[in-house]
């Protein structure tokens, strides 16, 4: 797996690796260099990588690029956002048209 | 002007106030929660859209969004994304439009709550203006059965009342916002006016006391509002059901007419009737906020049970809400029909 450090910013991470049969793993990069290739070796084959999974690195202004999921494989999709946004609008709809 | 009676519209009866419930009209309730189900499923599909294609490859998904501290949130809702700009619009018009257009079930759930398909009583009982609201029918008297209008009948109703009950919407809405605004631009003056004597902290409380009487202006006026829209759902049926019809502007102004005349009767009383039912309606969103707290709800079972708690305080709501709208008809019914009787002996 390759990761890349994009700036200048020289900051330790965490970097979490989750296989198919849902097994994650944390693997330390100290983040010095612009790039590194963190060797996996899981029972089943690796489905997600996520840097700083624990989102301690404050000054990462771009968390849409921490993570990857590899092809054929979907993610977990964003059913919570759908939940809150409709429970959201029914309210504000009860509000305004009541 | 009159129309054609469509049949189905010609057999709605009034019901009496005392036989006015929303507890018998389960089916016009869940379907006006159905309908702000939809209308809001729509409404949060281009934010869903959103999310989805910036976190839902996330082996989370947009779970990371909701993590305590909500910094991930509020990173992506604070970052130059073009399609932020083209969500929000979206959302707002579709919010827009929803609003104007659930005045259709409102209107077939207030002629729901207003007539049934038979006669239940006879007419000196509804027309008097004096009759007791409170009162039981007499109980060796077997009471015929009130059935509930037919869905496409309340349906027309609900067409037929919709121009009324959107320019009711609009007066209520504009009312609203002039009062809150009102509100703000007098508790400001308090406060920077008696700072100086008084102190920050008291004229604080003081400003906090002035924006709540105007909101509690505010909220009379939605009562108000209220009881025209009881009195337009319920003039629109009766009108359809003899055949005949008026301008919406007339019957709008009708509605507010009726309306004011029982709130110079009893305002108090009225309010105090929607008053409980919407601290219930308040308690439930937190009771909601609790247990959202609790479940956590980032996917999986805990996501759908929270998905189900949210749904069962929405439909609360929308039953307090009829509820009250119930009882505004049934406030406004004697004030109607006192008066069509005084115009029928002119």
């Amino acid at each position: 797996m390759l990761v890349n450090r994009r700036g200048t910013l020289e900051l330790p991470v965490e970097i979490e690796l989750i296989s198919e049969d849902g097994t994650r793993v944390r693997v330390p990069w100290d983040g010095r260099s612009e790039s590194t290739r963190i060797p996996y070796s899981g029972a089943s084959a690796l489905r997600a990588v996520v840097v700083d999974p624990d989102q301690k690195v404050l000054l990462d202004q771009d968390p849409e690029n921490d993570f990857a999921t590899a092809p054929g494989h979907a993610g977990g999709g964003a059913t919570r956002t759908l939940e809150r946004a409709t429970y959201w609008s029914q309210l504000i709809l009860g509000g305004i048209a009541p | 002007m009159s129309d054609p009676i469509p049949s189905s519209v010609s057999t709605l009866a009034p019901l009496a106030p005392a036989d006015i419930s929303a507890r018998k009209r389960p089916l016009a309730v869940l379907f006006v929660f159905a309908a702000g189900l939809a209308w809001a499923l729509l409404v949060a599909s281009p934010v869903h859209a959103w999310a989805g294609r910036v976190w839902g490859a996330h082996p989370d998904g947009d779970g990371v969004l909701f993590a305590p501290g909500g910094r991930q949130l509020l990173i992506w809702l604070g970052q130059t994304d073009a399609a932020l700009p083209v969500t929000a619009r979206t959302t707002l018009l579709l919010l827009l439009v929803g609003a104007v257009l659930l005045q259709l079930p409102l209107g077939a759930l207030l002629a729901s709550l207003a007539f049934s398909r038979t006669a239940p009583v006879p007419a000196p009982a509804i027309l008097d203006p004096d009759t007791d609201l409170d009162a039981k029918p007499d109980g060796d008297e077997p009471k015929p059965r009130l059935r509930s209008p037919r869905v496409n009948t309340a349906l027309q109703v609900g067409v037929a009342a919709f121009l009324p009950l959107c320019g009711l919407l609009a007066l209520g809405t504009v009312a609203a916002i002039v009062v809150i605004g009102l509100g703000a631009i007098a508790s400001s003056a308090v406060d920077h006016g008696l700072a100086e004597r008084m102190g920050d902290a008291r004229a604080f409380t003081l400003r906090l006391v002035t924006f709540a009487l105007f909101l509690a202006i505010a909220a009379v006026i939605g009562v108000i509002v209220d009881l025209a829209r009881a009195a337009v759902g319920r003039e629109t049926g009766l009108t359809a059901a003899r055949g005949t019809s008026s301008p919406a502007w007339s019957v709008m102004l009708r509605g507010v007419r009726s309306a004011l005349s029982v709130a110079r009767r009893g305002l108090l009383r009225a309010t105090l009737a929607w008053a409980w039912r919407a601290a219930i309606g308040v308690a439930m969103l937190i009771a909601g906020y609790y247990v959202a707290q609790l479940l956590g709800g980032r996917g999986g079972s805990s996501l759908t049970i929270l998905f189900l708690v949210h749904q069962l305080i929405v439909l609360g709501r929308t039953a307090m809400r009829a509820s009250w709208l119930a009882h505004a008809i049934a406030l406004v019914a004697p004030v109607q029909d006192a008066r069509e009787q005084g115009m029928t002996k002119e």
